[in-house]
């Protein structure tokens, strides 16, 4: 069966690569609504991205058994996905976007872990979304007459400034609910951790990023950034709009960086990351520069591959081990070691260090800030990065170093082939955006040609190329590889006789020998400093759940105030009938 | 090229080691010792390299060191150390200032990484708390090279040193970022009061606690090779730069003993203190001097 | 052929069901009746219309039906709502025996009959009378189980429609004072003549009247108690056919007697609060009959709400909602009937323990659908609402629709995450082969209307056209050039 679907997962693919940049099908719905699909080269990379996650991940599927009604869904969902990215119209993208909430809402329910309360929150957040979005549309179409993309860009123009102000702010919201911004963010983490491990990287990778596709859609394509520009005005060398923009991004990066340094659910750890990493999008996104979008880009392709990469490496160690929290794993270094050599590179990644590609996608952003002059987001920026450090070393340190909790962690074996096959898919692609990120400009430059903005110059595959420096990917991944093997023969075949005859036990210890059952591992020790500083204490002791706790308690009060109006006693019905009578006759009459 | 890059490490390696040398023999004649020779480090280093290790805990605790080294050494080919000279620009122009940036963490990364191998909770409590203390560490001293990046409109340092020969020197056109810079500095080259994961009375002597023969030796030359890379780095964004050896040696000399000079006289900071303070004063300062450079540069 | 087969033919086999030996042949027969009436409804689907059956006299002196487009659809749904209950009724009465069977027959065939004949008659007494036809059919069927809750719900039921038809009456009694006519085509003309004092206040007695009936806040008190006392088909009935024949008179009329500028906010108002009300009271329901009553009430807000804009494609929007509303409502309390008699439970709690792969699907898809979210029918009508308050500026009212479409979200999905919870305790239950078939053909064209709506939207823009702009009923209605 799993094979039957891989083959299904190829079919969009091939479908977009036969149509080779120029897929365009209408479809009359009804007699006011055209369904279309147009390929514009935003929505070709969206949705090459999102196919080739599916396929990656329908890889790792093969090492345990999933239901028919499964694959059906997630087959379903990359579908909704492709029609998002593809659409040309906002009918079109609605019902991908529906259609994309609950299938994925089918799959997340069939998780073990799952309780009714995390997918009424999943639901609703998402329906809000929809909700918002929909609203959108309606006041869009009634300026526009119609549905289509192209028409409501060229109508936006000539709407009131207030309807143009209000059109952006839910379409913000609805894929700002998607995408997990600050405060909007309460059913993510949740959602992340309890769905299926697998579908954990589908949702932070794939779906998370269809909020960042709308953002793209609003801000550049029916907005347009020259009009945003207009609407506006400008600060610094970038517009006021992205300024405000880029706070709520920088806000959301660092405030979820804090949070993820202190869970102890590795899944937890990854969903605040995937909003930090988010966080970033959204900073430069808004900037209307060529090197925001292109950043932007970058990170979005990047992120996908690194959250894809450390949820099937995660989800494969959950599944070895039975064990989800840091607390509980530890020490599995020599016991699945390439799955450590795959985490590692994923955290190098995560981190944006420089041989790999999440620095350039990093360089990318941080140029992009330069660029406007933004100062304090790009320290923002800066400042969130650094404290990112923390929890990806977290990461690796919690499974794979230090020493094993409990006995069976002794005994684990390395994962399944077809778990490993996607992560070393991933982790070349890695290496491979790190050393050739002038490859990447060819793929931004038809975007920025699309939203009319100039374009990056191309100078060889490995530079990447920015308003203020440039550096080579592949020169820094080469001479990283040469000095590395270098000095890894001067230390280990220089008068070398090392031999691994140290238990874990053979550490120095005060002195004292740790018995097997002392406490070694460090796991729970990871952010109790972080409550110590002030400034980290202030973001980790406020929470948004009292918020909609409290709006969920507000609504049961109201459900139970209108409830107690009927309670079926049929005197006062008639009575109530009378008086409502009675009432409007001496209104209508006066 | 090879050669140059040769010649480079090992001058990095000779002025690094006396330079802790000195570091060490300055600090004792401040506390009214005598302290060891200046070369002692260097012959410290030459032993543990020529020891034999018969111990290790598995291949990742030899990788550890190497990331940690090869960082250091890439940081250090990628730093332009002679301004007006061609020595290794074709290398340096393929990096810039954010590749350094970012170069100066891998070190600590692949030190974090053999530490966890080893399995010592102190280490690893080491680790931990510099990581922690990096997020307050690195603010000023981002905040000053962002200012300086916005002042040159480049990320590139050779820029940013030709900038400095018609405008005057960044250490007196940006005061404010160039006090914010050396804070963090005091802080990268372990000093107190920003000493706190190596800790050596408190928890054992922090992260190196199980390194031993050639990895001890190896992250000892990696140390000095990073310090050497990390002043250079100052002098190239703040002083100028320098044109020849003896102006090289000068500059990062200075830069070195005033950063010597702070370590000395101040206590221990525990980390929630280090980073509580890192983010109020210098971060300040820090960021006047950007405002500075954002609005009315 | 005539439309007056609509009312005769099951007044007839009503009068026969006594004179039925064989319970077999009555079930049969009743099945072949209502088929019949749904085929000649297809069949008049693909004839010209206004269509209109005399007796003996033209109007607008005599009795006339007319079918036009707005009840035509109206029609189409109620006919199928009686096949798709008959044909689920032989089940139903094998798994509860019961000795009266032939009672249930003889009003659930009224009941029919007297809706259509509600929709299709051109004058108002008439429609009186048709009206009261279907009240006590409804009343006796409410009270079909002779339990305690049964029979209350019975007399609640007499009360309340007694007290809708006194305003009624009193307001029929009104007009032909004041203008001399019971025949819709002349109030139509003179209605604007009437005194305006008297014209509120004849507006007013059929807005209490049609509006108690049609389950508006705050006339809606008795609605959840009935809806608990009666057996499941037949709150599909009072569902899909018996309100929807209430909201059609009270539009019918709304924009015959050209109502829709002077009253339009008020009809707005008071369909939004009946829709916000119902929502947040259907939260808090432990009782499934009940919730779903008020989820039945709150749909109808929305579709009082949209069908007083005066706009075609809001209109039209309206009816469509309205059909998908039917249906899924109608897939709904079958399906209730089925869980009902298995777990022998009417808690919310036996949504959750039962093991069905087909019932959990097509409840999904109806609990979708009547949320409005695509590719499920009620999608294209909410989009089509909205965008119709949307084009008139109304956004107060988009807004305001969407935000309490996520609180009724909320007890759906509530429904749903109890269906997929694999903790809870499920017994198993077989679905007959005959309910299958029901079942999967309602959500069949839940599914189908989504993916492909033209099909019905044909027919609704049709339906809107007619009710908004009634000239051509008008010449009928008045009997010219007949």
């Amino acid at each position: 069966m799993n094979s039957i679907f891989l083959l299904l997962n190829l079919l969009p693919i091939l479908f977009l690569y036969q149509f080779g940049g120029a897929l365009h099908v209408e479809l009359n719905f009804t007699s006011s609504f055209t369904l279309s699909l147009i390929q514009t080269p935003l929505g070709t990379f969206f949705a090459y991205l999102s196919m080739i996650s599916f396929l990656l991940v329908t890889i790792a599927q093969k090492s345990k058994k999933f239901s028919f009604s499964y694959y059906m869904l997630q087959l379903l969902l990359s579908l909704a996905m492709f029609m998002i990215v593809l659409a040309g119209d906002f009918i079109t993208f609605f019902i991908g976007w529906e259609i994309m909430t609950w299938s994925s809402y089918f799959i997340i329910s069939k998780s073990k872990n799952i309780d009714t309360k995390s997918l009424q929150k999943y639901i609703l957040f998402s329906l809000a979304s929809a909700f918002s979005l929909i609203a959108g549309m309606v006041i869009a179409y009634s300026f526009a007459h119609s549905f289509d993309f192209s028409v409501i860009s060229s109508a936006f123009r000539d709407m009131p400034f207030n309807i143009q102000i209000t059109l952006i702010v839910l379409f913000s919201l609805s894929f700002f609910t998607k995408a997990g911004v600050i405060g909007l963010h309460y059913w993510v983490v949740d959602t992340y951790s309890k769905a299926p491990d697998l579908f954990s990287s589908i949702l932070s990778a794939v779906m998370s990023k269809m909020g960042i596709y709308g953002l793209f859609l609003i801000y550049g394509h029916i907005v347009g950034y020259q009009e945003l520009k207009m609407m506006f005005g400008t600060i610094l060398n970038g517009t006021n709009f992205g300024y405000t923009l880029a706070w709520i991004g920088v806000a959301t990066s660092i405030i979820a960086t804090f949070k993820a340094i202190t869970q102890d659910e590795v899944k937890k750890l990854l969903a605040y990351s995937s909003i930090a990493q988010l966080g970033y999008i959204i900073t430069v996104i808004g900037f209307g520069t060529a090197y925001g979008v292109a950043g932007a880009m970058y990170h979005t392709l990047i992120h996908t591959i690194i959250k894809l990469l450390l949820f099937i490496n995660v989800a494969a160690i959950v599944a070895q081990t039975g064990k989800s929290k840091f607390s509980e794993l530890g020490g599995l270094i020599y016991r699945t070691p390439v799955s450590f050599v795959m985490l590692l590179i994923g955290i190098i990644g995560l981190a944006g260090m420089p041989p790999l590609g999440g620095f350039a996608s990093k360089f990318m952003m941080y140029n992009a800030a330069i660029d406007t002059k933004f100062a304090l987001i790009l320290i923002g920026m800066l400042f969130s990065g650094a404290a990112s450090f923390l929890y990806c070393y977290k990461l690796v340190y919690g499974i794979y170093l230090g020493h094993p909790t409990s006995k069976n962690l002794e005994t684990t074996k390395e994962v399944p082939i077809s778990y490993l096959i996607p992560q070393i898919i991933l982790a070349l692609l890695l290496v491979l955006t790190g050393a050739f990120p002038g490859a990447f400009i060819k793929v931004i430059n038809p975007v920025l040609v699309e939203f009319s903005l100039s374009t990056i110059p191309y100078s060889g595959l490995g530079v990447m190329n920015s308003a203020v420096g440039s550096f080579n990917g592949l020169f820094i991944i080469s001479a990283f590889v040469v000095f590395f093997v270098l000095i890894l023969l001067l230390i280990t075949r220089i008068k070398s006789k090392a031999k691994n005859n140290l238990n874990r036990f053979d550490i120095s210890y005060c002195g004292e020998v740790p018995a097997q059952d002392t406490s070694l591992h460090f796991g729970f020790g990871f952010g109790a400093d972080l409550h110590k500083i002030k400034f980290a204490n202030a973001i980790l002791k406020r929470s948004s759940s009292s918020f909609y706790e409290s709006l969920a308690t507000q609504t049961k009060k109201t459900s139970e105030l209108f409830s107690r109006m009927y309670y079926g006693n049929i005197h006062n019905t008639m009575l109530i009938i009378l008086l409502f009578f009675s009432a409007l006759f001496f209104i209508g009459v006066n | 090229m090879i050669f140059q890059i040769i010649l480079l490490i090992m001058l990095a390696y000779v002025v690094g080691f006396i330079y802790f040398g000195l570091y060490r023999n300055i600090t004792a004649r401040i506390q009214s010792r005598y302290g060891p020779s200046v070369y002692q480090s260097f012959y410290d280093s030459i032993k543990l390299f020529s020891k034999k290790n018969t111990v290790n805990f598995g291949w990742m605790f030899y990788l550890g060191p190497v990331i940690m080294a090869t960082g250091a050494i890439l940081t250090l080919v990628l730093i332009p150390i002679f301004s007006d000279s061609d020595f290794l620009r074709s290398v340096t122009s393929q990096g810039n200032l954010f590749v350094l940036l970012y170069l100066m963490v891998l070190g600590p990364l692949g030190n974090a990484l053999a530490v966890g191998t080893g399995g010592n909770p102190f280490g690893v409590m080491g680790v931990v708390r510099g990581l922690t203390r990096l997020i307050g560490l690195e603010l000023p001293f981002y905040i000053a090279v962002v200012g300086l990046i916005i002042a040159a409109n480049s990320s590139d340092i050779v820029h940013i040193i030709d900038l400095q020969k018609t405008t005057g020197l960044n250490i007196i056109n940006h005061p404010l970022l160039f006090i914010g810079a050396m804070i963090s500095m005091v802080g990268f080259f372990g000093e107190s009061p920003f000493d706190i994961p190596g800790a050596p009375q408190e928890v054992y002597s922090g992260p190196r606690t199980e390194f031993s023969g050639k990895f001890l030796a190896l992250l000892m030359s990696q140390g000095s090779l990073f310090a050497f890379a990390k002043l250079v780095l100052i002098v190239d964004l703040f002083l100028g730069g320098a044109d020849s050896l003896e102006m090289l040696i000068l500059k990062t000399f200075a830069i070195f003993v005033t950063i010597i000079f702070i370590g000395v006289v101040y206590g221990r900071y525990k980390v929630e203190q280090a980073v509580d303070f890192l983010m109020k004063l210098p971060t300040l300062i820090a960021v006047l001097g950007l405002a500075r450079v954002v609005w009315f540069g | 052929m005539s439309l007056g087969y609509y009312f005769l033919l099951p007044v007839i086999f009503s009068f026969l069901t006594p004179y039925f030996k064989k319970i077999g042949l009555l079930r049969a027969s009743s099945i072949l009746l209502n088929l019949l009436l749904f085929l000649q409804t297809l069949v008049y689907t693909m004839m010209s219309l206004p269509q209109i059956s005399l007796f003996s006299i033209k109007p607008p002196l005599g009795i006339a039906f007319i079918l036009d487009g707005y009840s035509l659809l109206f029609l189409l749904i109620f006919t199928f709502s009686g096949l798709m209950v008959s044909l689920y009724m032989p089940w139903f009465f094998k798994a509860n025996p019961r000795r009266d069977e032939a009672r249930f027959y003889l009003f659930f065939n009224m009941l029919i009959a007297g809706s259509i004949g509600m929709i299709l008659s051109c004058d108002i007494f008439n429609l009186y009378i048709f009206f009261e036809i279907t009240g006590i059919c409804s009343y006796t069927l409410s009270a079909y189980n002779k339990d305690k809750l049964g029979l209350e719900s019975g007399i609640k039921y007499l009360i309340i429609g007694s007290i809708a038809s006194i305003f009624i009456v009193f307001a029929i009694m009104l007009i032909y004072l004041q203008i001399g006519t019971v025949n819709l085509g002349l109030i139509a003309q003179r209605f604007h003549q009437i005194d305006p004092k008297i014209s509120v206040l004849i507006v007013l007695m059929l807005f209490i009247g049609f509006g108690t009936k049609a389950e508006l806040f705050p006339m809606n008190f008795w609605a959840p108690d009935i809806y608990q006392g009666s057996i499941s088909p037949v709150n599909g009935l009072f569902s899909s056919v018996v309100a929807k024949a209430y909201l059609f008179v009270f539009f019918h009329l709304f924009y015959l007697f050209g109502l829709n500028s002077k009253y339009m906010l008020f009809v707005m108002v008071i369909g939004a609060i009946t829709f916000l009300v119902s929502e947040f009271t259907a939260l808090n329901q432990t009782n499934v009959k009940r919730l779903f009553a008020y989820s039945t009430l709150g749909q109808l807000g929305i579709l009082f709400m949209a069908f007083s804009t005066n706009s075609i494609d809001t209109v039209s929007g309206a009816l469509f909602h309205l059909t998908s509303h039917s249906i899924s409502k109608l897939l709904i309390f079958l399906t209730l009937g089925i869980l009902i008699h298995k777990l022998k439970s009417m808690k919310i709690d036996i949504l959750g323990g039962f093991k069905s792969t087909f019932l959990t699907i097509v409840l999904v898809i109806s609990f979708l659908s009547v949320l409005g979210i695509p590719p499920f029918s009620g999608f294209i009508g909410k989009i089509l609402i909205l965008k119709g308050f949307a084009l008139s500026h109304n956004y107060a009212a988009v807004a305001f629709i969407l935000l309490v479409s996520i609180v009724e979200a909320i007890y759906f999905f509530r429904i749903i995450a109890m269906m997929l919870d694999k903790s809870r305790a499920k017994v198993i239950v077989n679905v007959g082969v005959m309910n299958y078939a029901i079942l999967a053909v309602l959500a069949a064209l839940i599914v189908l209307f989504g993916i492909y709506p033209s099909l019905l939207l044909h027919y609704t823009d049709l339906a809107a056209n007619a009710l908004l702009h009634p000239t051509n009923y008008l010449t009928y209605a008045l009997g010219v050039g007949l």
